[in-house]
């Protein structure tokens, strides 16, 4: 079948994996456009790019973390608050939730997913519900709290146990 | 000596000794009469006893139906969300049978897709094919004439693939048999006024979701994608299209849960509902190579939540439950 893949179009499956977002995310998106799910459930290259800037779907982690710390645990956390803080500027800002793990190892994908939930409940971050998935913007005294967190001067007592 | 004489006793005394004898019997007629009466009143007292034993035995009995006719809509509850798990088992169990009949259905395609491969000429036509994917970048940088036969030659092996490529992406052929019915459970809290949520129950395994992309898509997962879509597309008609949506484990099986907060749907919800429901069935190839067909069936809230109330926390949607908030603090989180 290997002639034959060049004209196949990509699974849902395929796609959510290629993206790396949970599949009912892109059904549910899908659905809520006027286009709604294609009829063979299959998607060409032009559907998956305009699908992936729909969903937002951005990849926050490759390579080198940008916060140097002993601490593997504190070095994530310190390097998501600063990615938020630099990504955030000073307007409104709003991003899908799995933006802020994606491309992580799955043990450094665990704390740094954690610390998201943390942050949720801290109220540094909000969570807002859109059809494309779970997204989060800035609570009202984030950009204090982060800039705390970044530099590793004030990392609140519910963060750090995620590593110690 | 006074010879013995008989004597008429005198007349007063016969009288007075008549009024003796009517008295003696007067007396004993009475007692005789009362020993009868009381004899009758002790009868009827007993009578009466029984009667309000009788009567208490009654009462009880109707105190009994009286709580068991209070209790008929919780019984009711009880046994209609007994009668959905029974039958949302029993069609979870379809569409994993019936899941056979998609692969068939997919194989039957690729073996079209092979016999076209087989075909003459077709393995070069595909290297060519690639060769120009490849090329195609860099064609602007070669000669006018030169660029345009190319892309004419690459036209015309297009055409000549064409059929391998419809192949490839055509539809999988509908189940010649019969169908099956298999239902989606929908309830909408509260069932009037402002509503508050929607839940679907849909007899697919919550593996579903729980392993998302690293699952196979099996009948199960693309029932899902459909009925999520069609949410989504509920959401989107009813004008809120970023209503909080959840995904739960209903004894295994997956529950959705859409939470509308402050934001009511702008109009009728089951009916977009409906009509969306509707209309992906109409395109659901995969569902129709299955041979399954899919319909609503409405149930009211009380009947798949608050089952922890009557003592069977496995019988319910897991927290939250309809009825309440998305989370405690109504801060959906990143799943866990």
């Amino acid at each position: 079948m290997s002639g034959a893949d060049l004209f196949e179009k990509l699974t849902i499956g395929q796609v959510a994996r290629w993206l790396d977002v949970h599949p009912f995310d892109l059904v549910r998106m899908m659905g809520s456009t006027d286009g709604g799910l294609p009829m063979d459930l299959r998607l060409d290259e032009a559907q998956i790019d305009r699908l992936r800037d729909q969903a937002g779907v951005e990849t926050w982690w490759s390579g080198e973390l940008n916060v140097s710390d002993p601490v593997r645990g504190r070095a994530l956390v310190r390097s998501l608050a600063s990615q938020i803080l630099s990504r955030s500027g000073s307007g409104t800002w709003l991003s899908r939730a799995d933006n802020l793990y994606r491309g992580l190892e799955p043990a450094d994908h665990w704390v740094v997913r954690r610390a998201v939930n943390q942050l949720i409940l801290d109220g540094v971050l909000k969570s807002v519900a859109r059809a494309s998935g779970l997204h989060v913007e800035l609570g009202p005294n984030a950009v204090q709290v982060l800039g705390g967190i970044a530099e590793g001067n004030e990392i609140p007592a519910s963060l750090e146990a995620l590593w110690s | 000596m006074k010879a013995e004489t008989r004597m008429t006793p005198p007349l007063m005394a016969q009288a007075l000794d008549e009024v003796v004898r009517w008295r003696e019997g007067q007396a004993d007629g009475a007692r005789a009469r009362l020993e009868e009466i009381t004899g009758e009143q002790q009868r009827l007292s007993e009578d009466v006893a029984e009667l309000q034993r009788q009567i208490a035995t009654l009462e009880g009995l109707a105190d009994r139906v009286r709580q068991d006719v209070a209790e008929l809509p919780k019984l009711e509850r009880a046994r209609t969300r007994a009668a959905v798990d029974k039958g949302l088992d029993a069609e979870a169990e379809v569409v994993r049978s019936r899941d056979s009949l998609l692969r068939v259905a997919q194989d039957r395609r690729d073996e079209r897709v092979s016999a076209l491969l087989g075909q003459p000429d077709v393995a070069r036509l595909i290297e060519e094919f690639e060769q120009f994917q490849e090329a195609e970048a860099t064609l602007n940088l070669l000669p006018d004439g030169y660029r345009k036969a190319i892309e004419a030659h690459h036209q015309s092996v297009r055409e000549r693939l064409r059929p391998l490529m419809e192949a490839a992406q055509s539809p999988l052929e509908p189940y010649a048999e019969e169908f099956v019915a298999v239902s989606v459970i929908g309830s909408i809290s509260p069932p009037q006024g402002q509503v508050e949520a929607l839940a679907v129950l849909l007899p697919v395994p919550f593996a579903v979701f729980e392993e998302g992309a690293e699952r196979g898509e099996d009948l199960a997962c693309l029932l899902a994608y459909r009925l999520i879509a069609v949410i989504g597309a509920t959401l989107a008609e009813v004008g809120q299209p970023d209503a909080t949506v959840q995904y739960a484990d209903y004894r295994g099986l997956l529950a959705i849960q859409v939470w509308f907060g402050d934001d009511s749907p702008r109009s009728d919800l089951r009916e977009a509902f409906t009509s969306q429901l509707d209309r992906a069935r109409e395109q659901s190839t995969e569902l129709a190579a299955a041979g399954i067909e899919i319909y609503t069936i409405w149930l009211d809230p009380e009947v798949i939540a608050g089952a922890e109330d009557e003592g069977d926390p496995e019988t319910h949607v897991d927290a939250p439950a309809i009825g309440g908030g998305p989370m405690d603090d109504e801060t959906p989180q990143v799943e866990a």
